[in-house]
């Protein structure tokens, strides 16, 4: 197995608020890498520190071998793609358009879109249901829509690592498995490596093959989803009360919200877990 | 996925996939064994599944496409500069017009028809104002564009960001040290004077991977009325001939320009132009956001440095000849945004011929509305303007 992706005992702060801390993880070529915990433990911050975008105050990142912050954007931009949580769109672009943005690291400053790239951003949107939308103006679709969109953009990079931060987030269920699907599918097959950030744990357990779970920027505990969506972990991260148990037809485990059912807790409902019919 | 099978195998996918979508991939995907690729091999191949890929339906952006709209945007430049050719209190025939253009070309066989005053209007006049009209419309466009990408709000301009008028303090203040009569002077320091006030746009409203609409536009009233009062105060303590009137400064005239001032504005705008222009797929890649920007493979920290210097540059060229004429640079890239899209590659060259047609436009009603009497072009431009721009405002807000 060969690791894409190296993080070391990596810390990282906004000024005196440390949001991560000694996080190490690794992840390999062509894994389904998930990343779970409550709100504001560093998830998207980690993601960030991954793509360059921000440097590590302490500890290493290591893309293939190399500290991303020292790549140039455009070579980081072929290896790495990223689907955010949601951009505003303040100026007609059709989704067409957003799309093959995806293709740029590939195209020179002056060359225009080749068939290649035309057939790269039109498979990608066919793989994410978007096809008959490409003429449509992006402000004119649902945040579904919107979502399924920067997708393909980034399935349109051809990247190797993609990080996705809470890709499925206003997706229908019908959507969040056929996009979960896809990825999955494209990490199998075309080795593409994979992190996801994730609130839905019953989505994670069902696609991921390991799973990090934060607490207050430091790695809680890492591992297949069996192994780390368990009542007790998801009560010390959480503080909140939930039923783990088997789901009869996958095995995987099942996450069942309980609401505030245990006195003193907090019941802020951030795992966000649909239960399962 | 679960128990016995370790993280990423890729060959045993076929047995656990979830049943929803075996209906609609599942065939294809059995078809063929699956391969782990190697390293750099496109990965659209694997989830087309070796489907045939059809030609692409919706239209792109191409050359020829370009190269269209230009066309017919230069053909309604030439209508527009024709037609203020032959506007004017003086008349002079449309023949008499393009026969006198073709003698001084020495084209064979035509003679010249124009008496001498007549030369003097057309040469020395119209035609030197049109094409300064011209070349002013095109750069206020074209920062106007440049400006909307870059902070990402359709309201901004280099009126409404007070660059504009940082440029003409910098012109005035090189005229005033007799720092003009260095070559390129008056630009220059127009030029510098128009980045020093976007410099403070910027750090006025915090600028970064979000948007701050409000505070962008906030922060260019500050600047602006600042750089307006500076202006008139520079106006007022200086007398005579060194500084025109405050009118060109304020509201902005084509009539005062001499020939040459004109050759070296056109310099500066065609530089300008250049690095705009070879930044235009950019330019659409930040109106997405920054940290997208990052992602997707622009260095954003240069591009924006380039962007906003050329766009200072070319509003600081356009204010040394022309003062500060207002609204050209929201209204323009408006409606042509309308009119072609947001692909810059398009925008940014459309917007120059159409900004400079506008313009000449303008300055043609300026002139013949109140003939003999000339109203500063400014006057005309606010006047379409401003109403649009509260327009605008009140659909955005």
């Amino acid at each position: 197995m060969t690791p894409v992706v190296q993080v070391e005992r990596v810390g990282f702060a906004y000024g005196q608020k440390r949001v991560l801390e000694d996080v190490t993880l690794t992840v390999e070529k062509g894994e389904f890498f998930g990343i779970l915990g409550p709100n504001g433990s560093g998830k998207s911050t980690l993601l960030n520190l991954i793509d360059g975008i921000r440097l590590p105050l302490a500890g290493t990142i290591r893309l293939r071998g190399a500290a991303p912050g020292m790549m140039k954007r455009r070579e980081l931009a072929r290896l790495v793609a990223v689907v955010p949580q949601g951009t505003s769109w303040m100026f007609p672009l059709t989704v067409q358009e957003v799309v093959l943005m995806g293709r740029t690291p590939h195209i020179g400053r002056l060359a225009f879109e080749s068939e290649r790239d035309l057939a790269v951003a039109r498979s990608a949107m066919e793989a994410t249901d978007i096809l008959p939308l490409a003429s449509r103006l992006m402000d004119t679709l649902s945040g579904g829509e919107r979502q399924k969109v920067l997708i393909a953009r980034a399935l349109a990079q051809e990247p190797e690592v993609i990080l996705l931060d809470e890709p499925t987030s206003s997706l229908d269920i019908a959507h969040q498995i056929r996009t979960f699907d896809l990825i999955r599918s494209l990490s199998r097959d075309a080795g593409l490596t994979v992190l996801s950030v994730t609130h839905d744990m019953n989505l994670a357990a069902l696609y991921c093959d390991r799973i990090a779970l934060l607490r207050e920027g430091r790695i809680h505990c890492l591992g297949r989803p069996s192994e780390v969506i368990t009542e007790a972990h998801i009560r010390d991260v959480y503080g909140v009360n939930v039923a783990v148990d088997r789901q009869p037809l996958t095995g995987l485990p099942r996450v069942t919200l309980l609401g505030s059912h245990s006195p003193g807790q907090e019941s802020r409902c951030q795992a966000g877990a649909a239960p399962q019919l | 996925m679960e128990g016995g099978e370790n993280p990423p195998l890729p060959r045993s996918r076929e047995g656990n996939e979830s049943p929803e979508c075996h209906s609609r991939r599942g065939t294809a995907r059995g078809r063929r064994a699956s391969r782990r690729p190697e390293a750099g091999k496109p990965i659209h191949r694997e989830y087309t599944r070796g489907r045939k890929i059809l030609p692409h339906p919706v239209s792109h952006l191409t050359p020829v496409r370009i190269f269209r709209v230009c066309l017919f945007l230069l053909a309604l430049l030439a209508g527009i500069s024709v037609f203020s050719l032959l506007a004017g209190p003086a008349p002079i025939g449309i023949a008499a017009v393009f026969k006198g253009i073709l003698a001084t070309v020495h084209f064979p066989g035509v003679s010249d028809p124009l008496t001498g005053a007549e030369r003097t209007i057309l040469f020395s006049i119209r035609i030197p104002r049109i094409v300064l009209a011209g070349l002013v419309g095109a750069a206020l466009a074209c920062s106007g564009t440049v400006f909307q990408g870059l902070l990402r709000n359709p309201l901004a301009d280099p009126y409404v960001l007070g660059v504009s008028g940082g440029a003409a303090v910098g012109a005035i203040v090189s005229i005033m040290t007799g720092l003009g009569a260095l070559p390129f002077g008056v630009p220059g320091l127009a030029f510098a004077g128009g980045f020093l006030s976007m410099l403070l746009v910027w750090g006025l409203s915090g600028v970064t991977g979000e948007r701050r609409m409000d505070r962008t536009l906030l922060a260019g009233i500050i600047v602006n009325a600042f750089f307006s009062a500076l202006i008139m105060f520079l106006v007022s303590v200086t007398s005579g001939e060194q500084i025109r009137s405050v009118i060109f400064w304020l509201m902005g005239d084509l009539a005062m320009a001499g020939e040459g001032d004109i050759m070296l504005a056109a310099l500066f705008l065609v530089a300008g132009f250049v690095v705009m222009f070879l930044h235009a797929r950019d330019l659409n890649i930040l109106l997405t956001g920054e940290e997208t920007a990052l992602q997707l493979g622009i260095s954003v920290k240069r591009t924006r440095l380039l962007l906003l210097l050329s766009a200072s540059l070319v509003t600081g060229a356009a204010v040394s000849v022309s003062g500060i004429i207002g609204f050209v640079g929201l209204i323009v890239p408006h409606a042509v945004r309308m009119l072609v899209g947001s692909d810059h590659r398009l925008l940014l060259p459309a917007a120059a011929l159409f900004g400079g047609a506008f313009l000449m436009a303008a300055d043609t009603i300026a002139r013949v509305v109140m003939s003999p009497a000339e109203l500063p072009v400014g006057v005309v431009t606010a006047l379409c303007g401003a109403p649009y721009f509260a327009y605008l405002m009140k659909r955005t807000a």
